[in-house]
């Protein structure tokens, strides 16, 4: 059975098309204005690396902060349920699943399949992506510059700034006060891996414990995040993609979803 | 403002007649009454046996949040340089004073006394203080120890202390009115006010029938006359027609939703700027909030053994918001095993600390011992600025996927 | 053994705990922040509550035999319940004293309740508490707070860092370590040159934790003349009567000391005793230093700045969440500054 995930991502829309258990195309788009628009071409340039047309598919189910906008989904689930799923076809032994997107992060408690706990991110803690983004502004340094910067930091700088428009003025006096770069770059990945950390702290944080979205490319976070934690972080092949994913194992699973009408 | 989608009470405008009754009466026909400001926990049966009139600012800034009002008001406050981290009610209220223009009913009516109880929270001792420098009214603190002990029992010198108090409250106030309490019109009042609580029980009780009757914003509302008009007849009487309603929906099987699949308990305050939209959000999933921790509070059953003051002390020091974290613990439990319930949505509320902090510890240990999810949703009881509607539905919809 | 017991706020009765053989020790935010208080405090709970208990939950305060909170805030509330739940084997108490300090039954009531903690710590340690033993540490604490009062008379000679570092290490050490000015300041130099700075002012807040603000009013010439600090003079304004029963007059300290804005005696007596510290003094302006998300001291900040606006004093607000963001800090101090020594 051919069955499809689609992502709708604040920054991007991603897919992933599945022939039973087996990945056959995958692809990411930005999601720019239009949501519904970027899921369509994205749905389309993958059925096409897939050598499919839209009857091949017997199921869509969307996912992320637009999964209500397809009609052509048959039903939408949220990202933290699609995380869980996804990661008990990956790596089933994983019991804490940790999701940095844009705007938000999340930590998920789960076994087989199911979330067990979840805990989201306040709304104007500065622990979501977005925050790196900002920092990297900032600093004037690519986002990849700022990972590679953050593993050669030696010093112990510290953002305390709840807010990232407050952080951000924290970056600018502790550039003033001529904080070598890379130290700064270390502080603003510390400050969201603590925060991240207390949010899989709050559901129990066992392991083993996975990372994912787009931030699990990011090295510098991820170290930050195993010492924060103190222990190894699996990071699955394509992390982006674990959203999409998982609503497309959810497509074929055989239980009918229930969405909000 | 959404509309609700389950079925309406009959007694509803039996319930908004009473309420428009009060505030008319608060404002045009208090009949040379002497206006009190009162808190929610405070023991106003001796207020009224005293032909005071009591208003309660809370409930006020509840309506101003149903309303839609509490956003602009507070914001009369932040100009006079209050932080938007205080409290709703009590910023809204402080925005009041100084300018009614936004606030509903052209504003509480002006107090000639202020009376404040510590059993809710410490905001209303400074809510209150601000209240009095502003009016310039008389303020009596009633200081009703916090408990922290397992069984939620007072200690013998806080009930003393309370209960010395209430005396030092009589000697106040019959000086304020230039009358003398009679033992036996406050005993009265008590007798009507412990009519309309044990009625109140009864109604809450009915709930653990399947189908519940009711939903929480059915709670919600029909709570305000146990907190405003608690003493007397009319709210007594009230409590008898509502109750009247709810054993015959239950006798019939009447469901307040159109299909109950889930049944959960609510905890904390409700939030009044999205009180239908926000639950009909659950009503999607055919979730029906059967009881909760909020309504309950008004709910105690009068102590009546012994010296009357005495049982005033105690079931005043004993309000649920003046107990440690194990009774909030002890509390949840109980709900969710009488009323069956499948969850529990704890509201962390921005406005009200000492009803949020802990919620995630309470929430722990109360899935560790029921088995039962719980899911905490931030927003504010009454200021809208805090409440984001995506993010709110995005975590109803993880929870209840998993909770089927 | 453990010898040390930790308290969040100077309305603990330190003598009492004193008296049964712990040191009394302050706990104080650091200045690293949280990641795992959040598990357990929301975000709009202050730095105190939340760094507090992010060192005990990172194994940091594991030396201590117990917590001792008193009741204050509803966020102090919340937190000590929230202690007993994430350390079920430490002593942890909470002294309820009253809210209602101009209650004709509060003193009363306070004994009965400091005997209740006195039996807990008798019970939970097996110790007795005797009365010699109370007095004798009530004598050792007065001096301290003495000596304390005595450095604070002749603060012009030293330089803000070096009046919170000495506040600060107070509330820390043995309190035999400083019975007089010398010992208090130990190995602090007189910093001459700050006689010459022209501008005093007042600080007004919860608590003050880390030296950001101190360092720049050093960095700008100002002196600090007066303060309003838990941690700061109104722990030491008032001391315990040597005479009588002990318990009776730790809590009548407790009554009569300055007022913390949980608490409440007149409706304008902490506006009175700032305009007071401020003409005393002879300080030209007040700066407000408050921690975000603390409900007791914004709600006194309004009717605080009134006053000071009557009386044409002028006043800075700062609000800070943990570690005073240095930066935007000087700005506001400075101009601040610039505009006292232009008015």
């Amino acid at each position: 059975m051919i069955t499809a995930g689609i992502d709708s991502g604040i920054k991007t829309t991603k897919v992933v098309i599945l022939n039973d258990d087996k990945i056959i195309a995958q692809r990411l788009v930005l999601t720019g204005w239009e949501p519904q628009q970027a899921g369509e071409s994205a749905l389309t340039a993958a059925l096409a690396d897939a050598r499919l047309s839209r009857a091949d598919l017997a199921r869509l189910v969307a996912t992320g902060a637009g999964r209500q906008a397809f009609p052509l989904a048959q039903s939408n689930v949220t990202e933290i349920t699609a995380d869980a799923r996804a990661l008990a076809f990956l790596h089933p032994t994983v019991r804490t699943v940790i999701d940095v997107g844009a705007e938000e992060a999340r930590a998920l408690k789960c076994a087989n399949g199911r979330v067990l706990d979840f805990a989201v991110n306040e709304k104007c803690a500065a622990g979501a992506g977005i925050f790196l983004e900002t920092m990297a502004r900032t600093l004037e340094v690519t986002l990849d510059e700022m990972s590679a910067l953050a593993l050669q930091a030696t010093g112990t700088a510290t953002l305390n700034s709840q807010c990232a428009v407050f952080a951000e003025s924290e970056v600018v006096s502790l550039i003033h006060a001529q904080t070598p770069i890379a130290e700064i770059v270390r502080a603003a990945h510390d400050a969201i891996a603590g925060r991240v950390a207390s949010l899989a702290r709050r559901v129990g944080g066992e392991p083993e414990i996975a990372l994912v979205g787009g931030i699990a490319r990011n090295v510098g976070f991820i170290d930050a995040l195993a010492r924060e934690l103190g222990m190894e972080i699996i990071v699955p092949r394509d992390p982006e993609f674990i959203g999409a994913l998982g609503a497309a194992l959810m497509a074929g699973d055989p239980v009918s979803l229930r969405g909000a009408s | 403002m959404s509309e609700r989608r389950y079925k309406k009470l009959k007694t509803a405008p039996q319930l908004k007649k009473l309420l428009e009754q009060h505030y008319l009466a608060a404002k045009y026909f208090h009949l040379g009454k002497p206006i009190a400001w009162v808190t929610s926990g405070a023991p106003v049966e001796i207020v009224r046996a005293l032909d005071i009139f009591p208003v309660y600012p809370e409930n006020y800034g509840a309506l101003c949040g149903a309303r839609g009002a509490s956003a602009a008001m507070c914001q009369v406050a932040e100009a006079r340089v209050y932080s938007p981290d205080l409290c709703a009610y009590a910023r809204s209220s402080v925005g009041m004073m100084s300018d009614a223009k936004h606030a509903p009913l052209g504003g509480l009516p002006r107090p000639d006394l202020l009376i404040t109880c510590g059993n809710i929270c410490g905001t209303v001792l400074k809510w209150y203080e601000a209240a009095a420098r502003h009016y310039h009214a008389p303020l009596f603190i009633l200081d009703t120890p916090f408990i922290h002990a397992d069984d939620g029992e007072p200690t013998a010198h806080a009930i003393a202390y309370v209960a010395a108090q209430l005396e030092e409250l009589i000697a106040f106030l019959e000086k304020q009115t230039r009358r003398k309490l009679s033992k036996e019109k406050l005993l009265a009042t008590a007798m009507l006010s412990s009519e309309a609580v044990s009625l109140w029980c009864d109604v809450r009780e009915f709930c653990r029938a399947r189908p519940s009757p009711l939903n929480a914003p059915d709670l919600f509302l029909n709570m305000a006359p146990i907190v405003t008009l608690r003493g007397t007849k009319e709210c007594a009487q009230f409590y008898r027609a509502l109750k009247e309603e709810i054993a015959e929906r239950v006798a019939r099987q009447v469901s307040a939703l159109p299909e109950e699949k889930y049944r959960l308990v609510w905890d904390n305050i409700a939030i009044w700027h999205h009180l239908y939209r926000f639950y009909n959000h659950f009503v999607d999933y055919g979730a029906c909030f059967v009881t909760d921790t909020y309504t309950g509070g008004w709910a105690m059953r009068m102590n009546d053994q012994g010296d009357p003051i005495h049982a005033f002390a105690r079931t005043y020091t004993q309000v649920f918001l003046n107990q440690s974290l194990r009774v909030r613990v002890r509390d949840m439990a109980d709900l969710i095993t009488r009323f069956d319930v499948d969850g529990f949505v704890m509201h962390s509320n921005r406005s009200c600390k000492p009803y949020s902090v802990g919620q995630y510890d309470i929430r722990r240990i109360v899935t560790e011992q029921t088995g039962k999810p719980g899911l905490v949703i931030e927003a504010d009881h009454s200021d809208p600025r805090s409440y984001d509607d995506e993010t709110i539905r995005a975590r109803i919809q993880t929870f209840m996927e998993g909770l089927r | 053994m453990k010898n040390k017991i930790g308290y969040l706020c100077t309305y603990v009765p330190e003598e009492i705990i004193h008296a049964a053989g712990f040191l009394p020790v302050r706990i104080a935010p650091s200045t690293t922040p949280p990641t795992r208080a959040d598990a357990h405090l929301q975000s709009y709970t202050c730095c105190l509550a939340r760094s507090c208990l992010d060192q005990a939950l990172a194994g940091r305060l594991n030396d201590l035999a117990g917590v001792v909170f008193a009741h204050t805030c509803d966020t102090m509330q919340g937190l000590a319940d929230i202690w007993r739940e994430s350390f079920p084997n430490l002593f942890v108490e909470t002294v309820v004293g009253p809210v209602a300090l101009n209650s004709p039954h509060a003193q009363k009531y306070l004994v009965a309740e400091l005997r209740r903690f006195v039996a807990a710590l008798e019970q939970h340690f097996d110790v007795r508490v005797t009365e010699d033993a109370l007095r004798a540490s009530i004598r050792i604490y007065n001096t301290r707070r003495r000596a304390l009062a005595d450095f604070y008379a002749r603060r012009a000679e030293f330089s803000a860092v070096q009046w919170f570092n000495v506040m600060n290490k107070a509330l820390t050490t043995p309190p035999e370590a400083i019975s007089d000015r010398r010992s208090a300041t130990s190995n602090q130099q007189s910093a001459i040159e700050n006689q010459k700075s022209k501008i005093g002012v007042v600080l007004v807040g919860a608590t003050i934790d880390e030296p950001t603000l101190p360092q720049i009013l050093d960095d700008l010439g100002a002196r600090i003349v007066a303060d309003d600090f838990c941690n700061g003079a109104r722990y030491f304004d008032t001391l315990v009567a040597e005479e009588g029963d002990p318990i009776e007059a730790i809590a009548a300290r407790e009554l009569t000391r300055a007022t913390c804005p949980c608490k409440h005696r007149a409706l304008d007596d902490r506006a009175e005793r700032l305009l007071k510290l401020v003409k005393d003094n002879r300080a030209d302006g007040v700066i407000f230093y408050h921690k975000k998300f603390c409900d007791p001291h914004a709600w006194d900040y309004p009717p605080l700045a009134a006053a000071l606006d009557r009386e044409k004093i002028p006043h800075l607000l700062l609000e800070v969440e943990q570690v005073a963001p240095v930066g935007q800090t000087r700005v506001r101090v400075e101009a601040f500054l610039e505009m006292l020594s232009e008015g």
